[in-house]
């Protein structure tokens, strides 16, 4: 029996991961919902969709510049799709970097300034 | 491909449902009268509003108690209004019922002194609590509802007269168990919070005396966060992305069993489609759930080869559920008045490539655990639950069909899809109720739901997008779903599409007040990490 | 805009240098983790667990959970901070002999996710603790784990040096 469980223990090879090392690679084949990541400006600038569905108000419309900013917090996103989902514009995706991590909880904090035809 | 529209919400399919108000003291005793029948099982029972007054709606003094009879196919609804008389009573009063009852699964429940019980009420008082009403206990004659009437009691003041071990639950940063067993040679072994290795967050605390487990007391509820009161005035919508965060690894179950007592309470019916997709994401999560728990078993039996190598499939499905749905857990998968966003045509490929390669070493290692002596006489007579106790507490899940009770919501609700891939419920064939029948009741659902998954694939084809509008409609909506650790049961209450009240009864909210008395029956310490692993409980559940 | 898409300049250097040296340097060859629940849905305890696993297998890089407190290196916090888990996790952080990490995975430890406005919420957990790194996700997913627990290691250093 003891050998039993020593053969079937090793006959079923070694599959762990090379992560930290061969990072990319690694990464390139998974495709999961990690946390979302804003592609390119928004140019509807009257439209609110995003930060409408958002849950956790983790996307809000930064009024007080002259042409209306998108501001994603991914460090308040609960990855529910709902802005990848209904985005006209296709501004949001999912992001491919999934092992996202910080030292600060500003860095999760990006802006994106709106309005293509500036 | 057309899509069915069936004349009855189609959960139930065939199943009559009726609404019954009767004044509270009958309301109780009708409850109890049911559920001393075989066939019925209590699927809620609470307070429409759990939070008394405060929600102001006029459900806010409603007691509900939702009813199943499986052999008469009917749900009974029925509601009992507890009305605002707070007539003081000697305490003597409360404890005037006999507080030994006839169940056996009473008799480790001390008799609590008024002294007691002044004390735990004077720190209810402390908590902002209310001197309210009263209504008839049903926990005296039902045990199963024995935790539910201490929330209730403590969440609104309404006092169930005649409760046999009435004692604050929801503070446990404030309030926790005495000891019991007192005497010479008896220890008592404090545990948790925090405890040992990567673990939800609970307390129990053993008295002992040597080896020999006396009395336990789990005290949980540290991770109480006020679900349902949260939700009151969200659309369905967002009250969906809480339902999926109540117990993360039975996002699938909970999603499923919310939809269908949103889309009940709201008036849509969902498709044939929808919910042969449900089911599929509710296998899914079994298979990943049953493999952890082996990987638990065998890593508390200390079995590490087999711990590994379960673990290892534990991910390779985890995977699998993220290539499929996007999300390892499911999340975001079962969708309100709609089908999955997801490419079956590309998900069946992934799926029927992978799980046969899965299913093999699975099974290959399954093979070997049961015909390892070390393992199985670890499990045989461990944590044995008595047949008697499943069923007045109403347990469920593979705990109960470990001890030959026939529950399982698929069978129940779902008849016509379960049946339809070739499978009926199942119990195990050696119903001792100890940790073994609960692994083999896990090892034979591994088969089933690996089938249902395979047999499921085909017929999804592409799924066509229906956006519904959800009505504006004033309801109430039961839903119920088989998670990988037993039934699951959603009441919504809904208003304007807003939600007014919600009532959450995870799996582990049945098995939990068992596990106790399980842990307590001729064990020894060294058994605990193997009866906690059989069981498989999670706390968020129970917790929500 | 700082959205994440390549590799971070920071993490070329980190791996240059090597955990081996940093480890030994400030815990003595290998980190040891004390894991607390502070009110989660199980998701993120699943992916915690899922870090000893054959595919990640985190014993590989010096890291290995404990079971208490006292032993451990870094405290690990998941889930939104409830009532109840407060004065806990503020007696496990007490317990913990230094230098010690606190790192807070999850949406929920970082925010409140969800749960943001319920009312046995306390706050986010660097509104109790300090922490050395944030991993976001519902739940995060073992590599973001990985990561944010290497990072933390880091972030000692920077102190340290400042």
């Amino acid at each position: 029996m003891r050998a039993e469980w020593l053969l079937s223990g090793l006959a079923s090879g070694r599959v762990t991961t090379t992560y930290p090392r061969q990072r990319e690679q690694e990464l390139s084949r998974r495709r999961w919902n990690s946390v979302p990541t804003m592609n390119g400006p928004c140019s509807d600038t009257a439209c609110r969709e995003c930060s409408k569905v958002c849950p956790t108000e983790a996307i809000t419309r930064v009024e007080a510049q002259r042409d209306a900013a998108l501001r994603l917090d991914v460090g308040a996103c609960i990855a529910c799709g709902r802005c990848v989902d209904r985005c006209p514009e296709g501004v949001f995706s999912w992001a491919e970097a999934i092992d996202r991590a910080e030292v600060r909880k500003e860095r999760f904090i990006s802006t994106m300034e709106g309005g293509a035809d500036q | 491909m057309m899509q069915p529209r069936l004349a009855e919400t189609l959960p139930w399919q065939g199943w009559r449902m009726h609404t019954r108000r009767d004044d509270v003291q009958d309301m109780i005793a009708l409850v109890a009268q049911a559920l001393a029948s075989d066939d019925t099982e209590l699927l809620y029972y609470g307070f429409a509003s759990g939070d008394g007054e405060d929600s102001g709606a006029e459900l806010a003094r409603e007691l509900v108690a939702v009813t199943m009879d499986r052999t008469q196919r009917e749900v009974v609804w029925r509601f009992g209004r507890c009305d605002a008389d707070p007539r003081e009573k000697s305490p003597q009063a409360y404890f005037s019922s006999p507080v030994s009852t006839p169940q056996s699964g009473m008799k480790v429940y001390p008799e609590k002194s008024p002294q007691a019980y002044f004390s735990s009420r004077l720190l209810a008082l402390q908590s902002g609590m209310k001197v309210c009403p009263e209504f008839p206990s049903l926990a005296s004659q039902y045990p199963g509802a024995l935790w539910i009437e201490r929330e209730m009691w403590e969440k609104t003041g309404y006092t169930p007269v005649g409760h046999p071990d009435l004692r604050p639950i929801l503070h446990p940063e404030k309030f926790l168990p005495d000891p019991v067993a007192r005497g010479s040679g008896t220890f008592h072994l404090p545990l948790g919070p925090v405890r040992a290795d990567v673990t939800e967050s609970g307390f129990f605390l053993f008295d002992t005396i040597g080896e020999q487990i006396m009395h336990m007391q789990p005290q949980l509820f540290y991770k109480h966060r006020d679900m349902e009161k949260l939700a009151v005035g969200m659309t369905a919508e967002d009250a969906l992305l809480l339902a999926e965060r109540i117990s993360g690894t039975s996002t699938a179950a909970h999603a499923t069993a919310f939809c269908r007592a949103a889309e009940q309470a709201l008036g849509y019916r969902p498709s044939l489609q929808n919910e042969r997709e449900r089911m599929l994401f509710g296998e899914m999560e079994r298979l990943y759930n049953h493999v952890h728990d082996f990987s638990q078993l065998a890593s508390a039996t200390g079995m590490t080869v087999a711990q590994a190598q379960f673990a290892r499939a534990k991910e390779e499905l985890l995977r699998l559920n993220a290539e499929v749905t996007g999300s390892r857990y499911l999340r975001g998968a079962v969708r309100l008045g709609r089908s999955a966003s997801v490419d079956w045509e590309r998900g069946t490929e992934r799926l029927t490539a992978e799980l046969p390669a899965i299913d093999r070493r699975v099974r290959r290692f399954l093979r070997l655990l049961l015909h390892t002596p070390t393992f199985i006489d670890r499990l045989r007579p461990t944590g044995i639950v008595e047949r008697e106790w499943a069923k007045s507490y109403g347990v469920v899940g593979p705990v109960a069909r470990a001890c030959g009770l026939a529950v399982d919501a698929r069978s129940d609700c779902l008849r016509h899809l379960y049946e339809s891939t070739g499978h009926a419920c199942m119990t195990a064939e050696d119903a001792f109720g100890d940790a073994l029948s609960r692994f083999r009741v896990r090892v034979r659902e591994w088969d089933i739901s690996l089938h249902i998954v395979l047999e499921l694939l085909p017929s999804l084809g592409t799924s066509t997008l229906v956006e519904t509008e959800l009505s504006q409609a004033r309801g109430k909506g039961i839903g119920v779903a088989e998670s990988p650790r037993g039934r699951v049961c959603h009441v919504l209450f809904c208003d304007n599409g807003k939600v007014v009240a919600w009532g959450i009864r995870a799996a582990s909210a049945w098995n939990w007040p068992v596990f106790g008395l399980a842990a307590a029956n001729g064990n020894i310490q060294t058994d605990f990490p193997i009866i906690d692993a059989s069981f498989g409980l999670s706390y968020a559940g129970l917790d929500r | 805009m700082t959205a994440d898409h390549g590799i971070p300049a920071d993490w070329n250097e980190l791996e240059e240098q090597g955990m081996g040296a940093r480890l030994a340097r400030y815990f003595g060859h290998s980190l040891h983790i004390r894991h607390i629940d502070v009110g989660s849905c199980n998701a993120c305890e699943s992916e915690v667990l899922a870090l000893s696993n054959p595919y990640y297998n985190f014993h590989r890089l010096g890291l290995f959970f404990t079971h208490s407190p006292r032993h451990a290196d870094v405290l690990l916090v998941t889930g939104a901070l409830t009532q109840a888990m407060a004065p806990v996790l503020r007696e496990t952080y007490d317990a913990m002999p230094r230098p010690r990490l606190v790192v807070a995975a999850g949406v929920c430890a970082l925010h409140g996710g969800v749960f943001a406005n319920s009312s046995r919420f306390v706050g986010p957990v660097d509104s109790v603790l300090p922490v050395d790194a944030y991993i976001p996700g519902c739940p995060p997913n073992p590599y973001a784990l990985l990561r944010g627990l290497l990072k933390a290691i880091r972030s000692r250093e920077e102190v340290k040096s400042s």
